[in-house]
């Protein structure tokens, strides 16, 4: 009896995997550091980012007028924006994450459900999918906003239930061809179970896509929130996010621009980082599958 | 472009009539005085009013359309000083009886003539528990109102009431007698004020037509033939609006964005209202119901720096809830002083450490003057976290006692103090959390005084006591900030309505 194996999607050798050039290395790079800053967090600094000083305030930022004792300014209560930014980024992160996961285990566990067993419940998968695709994100958090408390949780879980559905699509259509596969069908005759079937031997072929489009939504993820805590509709309004940091200082926009530029440039850059990420994954999977089929 | 250009043209001549040097332009006093209304000019206001029947109106934006639409028999001016509109005469028969005379000739909007059952229409739409009023209790020593004759009416009472004239000012405003048994009135309000309603565009905007025999000398002339009030939220709109030409008169300017305004050649107009700021304290949870621990947060805040950082320096830090130029306020009280070490040892002095709280406010007022608040309170040791919260959820909160121990409000009229010591301060008030025998005697014997010098007498004993045992952090009186189209010129109330009109 041959030995049926999965398909190998890492063929990666030195020629295949080129280097990315030096913009998506910066974005990459960047978002790293803000979310290694994020991670060790506040404590590193000697500002408190809430720490209020009026006869501080709008101070510009080094380069501007600005001295050392507050890098990139102070906001319009003359609190170190350099400070907020490091603090606003590991909320940002964190909803950033948990909502990708969230959205990430409900699409994916429907999108391979729907395409392993086809039939009805594929039908239903999909309509469920479009269904999530025609109701914008936004209405659904007026709706949670206006219902509940604002809290960390309450993001993640409408971000996770209004972005699922691209996990879903991408899950669904890897896993269609291989539900006949050759190795899935011994899998099953081994008397493998479908949920064993499903996460033991489709998950992983499928894996580095999914991971792929991950990074690109945690981007997503990202502004979204943002979007959110600039609307009012995302955390409570003590916790600091880069969101909530631009609609604060929105008055002062045009006569202190970097209260609102420096929380701004860190949410275009990490978005930067995480697609630039999300790019470089997703040459990889496109090369590796590439290799498999030449081979 | 001809009617943009007109309309440029009047501001102008008005401007320089009316001598706004500002604007630098050369002074023509021999035009005519009264200068012909503009075509139609946008006012921005920053929410859309709840309701337009004058009896479930209880804030400022409501206010502008409502007295733009009716007139109240008598207003106050910024010197707490009354002027009556479309009454003659306020007489107070006795200490139980107050007769209102009206003018007479004065019509609704609809033709029909204004008489004394104008006023029971109004009390009676008031006190019907079927319009469901928050002000009722305000008119609740009220026994009956009756029409004398045909422009007089008579208020009968049950106790002294000092107080109910300015009750009156605000909220018993000549309606038509076939609105005293509408529970709301509010989708065709008719009126005898400078504007009548034309149309409600719900969530979008309200559009007034110029009542054109309009000439009151309490409140002036309608200064255009058409206004659109627009409810414009963010500050930042309105203020764009207003520097594009889109909206000629503008709420709320955040004092940060008065330089850029003035730059576009808009004008900003400083207005100081019949208006207190405090953060209302809630004495029935521990540990505030510590009078030690209430003085630490009123030693704890920098009032000063905050009202030089972020209110362009208007206002002043005030000793207790009353207003300059309002009864019962002393100028020989001086308020606390800023002194962070005196409030941690006032704190310690309580056994208080560790504390948290947090500080509610409602979406419509500056998060960032919360923000500063909580800011040095939690310097001073009192960690403190900010809640905004929507006008509903907060409105529905005074007495709850889950909700946050502190509140930022801002309490206008102040016409009377007793409006918000009967409602906050007085263990009687549906929205007091307050108790202390020493206040409520004061409130309750100020109440019934019906000579104004032992009345304000009381007041200034009861701020004393106020300032001793504090029941709020005190703050400042409040100063709006208008902005206005270059050479607009309209006249500004001390109870921040923006009514349209040039006396």
């Amino acid at each position: 009896m041959s030995t049926i194996t999965a398909p190998r999607l890492r063929a990666t050798t030195s020629h295949q995997w080129r280097l990315p050039s030096a913009g998506p290395i910066a974005a990459i790079a960047f978002a790293t550091l803000l979310i290694v800053l994020g991670i060790l967090g506040p404590s590193m600094f000697a500002h408190d980012p809430n720490q209020i000083s009026l006869t501080d305030r709008l101070s510009p930022p080094i380069g501007f007028g600005g001295s050392w004792a507050h890098p990139l300014g102070t906001d319009q209560l003359g609190r170190d924006l350099l400070a907020r930014v490091i603090a606003g980024a590991r909320i940002s992160l964190i909803v950033a994450i948990s909502a990708t996961v969230v959205a990430g285990s409900i699409g994916v566990t429907i999108g391979l459900v729907g395409g392993y067993f086809g039939g009805r419940l594929d039908r239903f998968a999909l309509w469920l999918g479009d269904v999530q695709m025609a109701i914008p994100f936004v209405v659904v958090a007026i709706g949670v906003g206006a219902s509940l408390t604002p809290s960390a949780v309450n993001v993640v879980v409408i971000l996770g239930l209004t972005g699922w559905a691209t996990y879903a699509r991408v899950a669904r259509l890897a896993a269609k061809p291989l539900r006949h596969a050759g190795y899935v069908d011994a899998a099953r005759l081994a008397g493998a179970r479908h949920g064993r079937i499903l996460f033991r031997h489709l998950l992983p072929v499928i894996a580095p896509t999914l991971l792929a489009i991950a990074g690109q939504q945690a981007g997503a993820m990202m502004l979204y929130e943002a979007a959110l805590s600039y609307l009012g509709l995302g955390v409570p309004a003590g916790t600091i996010t880069w969101g909530g940091m631009v609609a604060d200082a929105r008055d002062t926009a045009q006569t202190a621009w970097w209260a609102t530029v420096v929380p701004g440039l860190a949410i275009v850059l990490v978005v930067i980082g995480f697609n630039a990420t999300s790019a470089v994954l997703s040459r990889r999977v496109i090369n590796g599958r590439s290799t498999r089929r030449s081979a | 472009m001809t009617s943009t250009h007109t309309l440029n043209r009047r501001m102008l001549l008005q401007a320089t009539t009316l001598g706004l040097s500002s604007l630098a332009l050369p002074r023509l006093t021999t035009v005519a005085q009264t200068p012909a209304p503009v075509d139609e000019i946008t006012i921005d206001l920053s929410s859309e009013p709840a309701s337009l029947a004058p009896s479930q109106v209880y804030e400022v934006n409501g206010w502008s359309v409502v007295h733009s639409i009716f007139d109240a028999p008598f207003e106050y001016d910024s010197n707490g000083q009354m002027i009556m509109v479309a009454a003659e005469s306020l007489t107070q028969v006795d200490d139980m009886t107050f007769e209102i005379k009206l003018r007479s000739g004065i019509t609704f909007h609809d033709g029909t003539p204004l008489t004394a059952q104008s006023l029971v229409a109004s009390y009676q739409q008031i006190v019907n528990p079927d319009t469901g009023s928050s002000i009722a209790g305000n008119f609740s020593t009220i026994t009956a109102v009756d029409a004398v004759d045909d422009l007089t009416a008579r208020i009968s009472l049950n106790a002294p009431s000092p107080w109910l004239p300015a009750q009156i000012a605000v909220w018993m405003l000549c309606l038509p007698p076939s609105a005293a048994l509408a529970t709301d009135t509010s989708n065709q309000p008719v009126g005898t004020g400078p504007y009548s309603f034309v149309e409600w565009k719900r969530g979008e905007s309200i559009t007034l037509a110029a009542n054109p025999n309009y000439n009151n000398p309490a409140k002036g002339k309608p200064i255009a033939n058409r206004v659109v009030f627009r409810f414009v939220t963010e500050a930042a709109t309105r203020d764009a609006d207003l520097q594009s030409g889109t909206a000629q008169i503008a709420r709320s300017v955040p004092p940060d964005q008065i330089k850029q305004v003035e730059d576009s050649g808009a004008q900003v107009m400083q207005v100081p209202l019949s208006c207190v700021a405090f953060v209302r304290i809630a004495t029935d949870v521990k540990p505030f119901d510590d009078v030690r621990v209430r003085q630490a947060i009123n030693y704890a805040v920098d009032i000063d720096a905050i009202r030089k950082a972020l209110l362009a320096d208007t206002g002043q830090r005030l000793p207790n809830l009353f207003v300059p130029d309002g009864m019962g306020f002393d100028e020989s009280l001086a308020p606390y002083s800023y002194d962070p070490d005196k409030a941690k040892s006032l704190l310690s002095e309580a056994g208080v450490s560790g504390l948290s709280t947090t500080i509610a406010a409602t979406n419509s007022e500056r998060k960032d003057l919360v923000e500063a608040i909580a800011g040095y309170l939690s310097d001073a040791g009192i960690q403190t976290t900010v809640e905004v919260q929507e006008v509903a959820t907060f409105n529905g909160q005074w007495t709850d006692p889950s909700a946050p121990p502190l509140r930022y409000a801002t309490w206008r009229p102040m016409f009377d103090p007793f409006n918000l010591l009967n409602l906050v301060f007085s263990e009687k008030g549906f929205l007091s959390r307050h108790k202390n025998p020493d206040i409520q005697a004061l409130i309750d014997q100020a109440a019934v005084a019906t000579d104004p010098a032992t009345r304000a007498g009381l007041y200034q004993q009861l701020g004393k006591v106020m300032y001793e045992q504090p029941a709020a952090l005190y703050l400042w009186d409040v100063t709006a900030l208008y902005g206005t189209a270059a050479g607009l010129n309209w006249s500004p109330r001390p109870d921040d309505a923006i009514v349209p009109t040039l006396r």
